[in-house]
């Protein structure tokens, strides 16, 4: 089966935006102009996620799903602030073809349940943020790792496989934005109790980094920072006036772009057929 | 309103609204394809069209409640012994068919004969497959459906990648309905089918890039030159 490689686009509002542990958030720039450019390098899926979740800025969430759905015909996930089957109702709607849930499944275990026998148990994603505790165990973390749980990560995705999600994403809050490479432990644990396809995601700091993930036992890795400054990097050496206008060049002056080896998804499909992994060849290339 | 159906113009479909899926991205391809799309939540809005799309993620059971409860089971039929052109995705393709076996064994539509089972296989390293099958895989084009299958996969080349999500996949009583194959682990399904008037995709052709627009195109061709109104031959 091929693996998967899916773009994480963080959205806050109209932005683009990408959070680095205990750094904050910066600007990239129109999410829109991003997931086209992945959508035509061959993404698998994209993986869309409101970070700030706020009813105030749902409208503009809602309008970017259309407009990404619109354009990009390859599936689209979507997450944050997920509260209801209203709520889900209307992400679907609005064109995306899968939601995450988080905050809402773990304060709501029946959501799932509901969830997926009204919409389907595949279009049913449980993402889980996972922080490494003291003593080796993890905990789910909600609200992109500020928010801890109590709750106990292997056991929850399995529950959550039972509940009936289609799929889980696992989330290392400790890798996340730090280029560090995926938490394979935690990937490897997650893959070993659920008979769902597993989403890697968090950490990601070189195409290479991909590899390891899958060899852990999952089925799709996520990346943002890997890709997005890749795109940042081609946009600049290219001089793409239109691309230029809609991706923020400032923060390649800053502290923390130099952690990461940015590549394409050719890059990365190239790394994981080095370690004999199989992708989707990129539209157009020899089948 | 049958008046409408004119020859030459952009064929009017519509895509049977149950709440199932993404009908958003459904309307967008068919657009693409040259077709009208309208959102079918009444069966009369289902008469009314020169082409049904039967589009759906989910769990049959509910699903056929759905269709049953609202009325739009019985226009889906009507519409088949009308022989208009249908088109069913994913979970539209399992509703074809006599029976289901999700949770109990339960009636489909009965518009393909044959069955709806779960995966249940192993990789190539004897690993249990994990469920539901996600991602882009190959479809392997049969040649059978009497050559009708271009009317569906239209000039796509053997061995095209597209999306699937999925727990569960069809099998016809009837092989020479099966227009594609797809291999997920140790399992060889049919990932697309050519019925008469009817006919159907596994994977989301709405969500395969070009080459899966390319389906509706065909499908849109074929609903605009009456092709498929050509039935057993």
């Amino acid at each position: 089966m091929n693996v998967r490689i899916i773009p994480r686009l963080d959205v806050k509002g109209p932005n683009l935006v990408k959070g680095v542990q205990f750094e904050g958030l910066r600007v990239l720039g129109s999410p829109h102009r991003f997931a086209r450019l992945y959508a035509d390098e061959g993404a698998d899926e994209l993986m869309l996620v409101d970070i700030v979740a706020s009813l105030y800025e749902r409208n503009s969430l809602m309008s970017l799903i259309s407009e990404t759905a619109r354009e990009v015909f390859i599936p689209l996930s979507v997450g944050g602030g997920l509260r209801s089957l209203d709520d889900i109702r209307t992400v679907l709607r609005a064109g995306a073809d899968k939601v995450n849930l988080n905050t809402a499944a773990i304060r709501e275990p029946a959501l799932v349940t509901r969830a997926a026998e009204r919409f389907g148990s595949s279009t049913i994603v449980v993402s889980i943020e996972a922080a490494r505790q003291p003593d080796g165990s993890y905990e789910a973390f909600t609200d992109n790792g500020r928010e801890r749980t109590g709750v106990e990560v292997v056991g929850w995705a399995a529950r959550a496989a039972a509940l009936g999600a289609g799929e889980i994403v696992i989330t290392s809050v400790d890798r996340d934005g730090t280029g560090r490479g995926y938490d394979v432990e935690l990937i490897r644990r997650v893959c070993a109790v659920v008979d769902i396809p597993v989403v890697a995601c968090g950490g990601a700091g070189s195409p290479a980094h991909a590899a390891d993930a899958i060899a852990a036992g999952a089925s799709a890795v996520a990346m943002g920072s890997v890709l997005h400054y890749g795109a940042v990097r081609r946009a600049v050496m290219h001089g793409e006036g239109a691309v230029g206008r809609e991706i923020n060049l400032a923060h390649l002056e800053k502290p923390g772009f130099g952690r990461i080896a940015d590549g394409t998804l050719d890059d990365v499909r190239q790394a994981l057929a080095a370690r004999g992994f199989s992708t989707r060849p990129l539209e157009g290339a020899a089948a | 309103m049958s008046g409408l159906r004119t020859g030459g113009a952009r064929p009017r479909v519509a895509i049977v609204d149950y709440e199932m899926g993404n009908l958003f991205s459904v309307a967008r391809a068919c657009e693409a394809g040259g077709m009208v799309p309208h959102l079918a939540p009444t069966p009369d809005l289902v008469r009314d069209a020169d082409a049904v799309i039967l589009p759906g993620v989910g769990g049959m059971p509910h699903a056929m409640t759905v269709l049953r409860a609202t009325g739009l089971a019985d226009a889906i039929l009507e519409a088949a012994d009308r022989s208009t052109p249908m088109l069913a995705v994913c979970l539209g393709m399992q509703l074809l068919m006599a029976r289901g076996t999700e949770n109990s064994e339960h009636e489909g539509l009965g518009l393909v004969a044959g069955d709806v089972v779960r995966f249940d296989g192993h990789d190539a390293t004897g690993t249990r497959l994990r469920v539901p099958h996600i991602g882009w895989n190959t479809v392997t084009r049969t040649g059978a459906a009497a050559g009708r299958e271009a009317d569906l996969l239209g000039a796509v080349p053997d061995g095209t990648h597209f999306y699937f999500v999925h727990s569960y996949y069809v099998r016809p009583t009837d092989a020479s309905v099966i227009a594609g194959l797809t291999s997920y682990g140790d399992v060889t399904f049919c990932s697309a089918l050519v019925s008469g008037n009817v006919m159907a995709c596994q994977f989301h052709p709405e969500r395969s890039g070009p080459r899966g627009l390319q389906v509706y195109s065909a499908f849109g061709r074929a609903v605009a030159a009456g092709r498929t109104m050509q039935v057993n031959d």
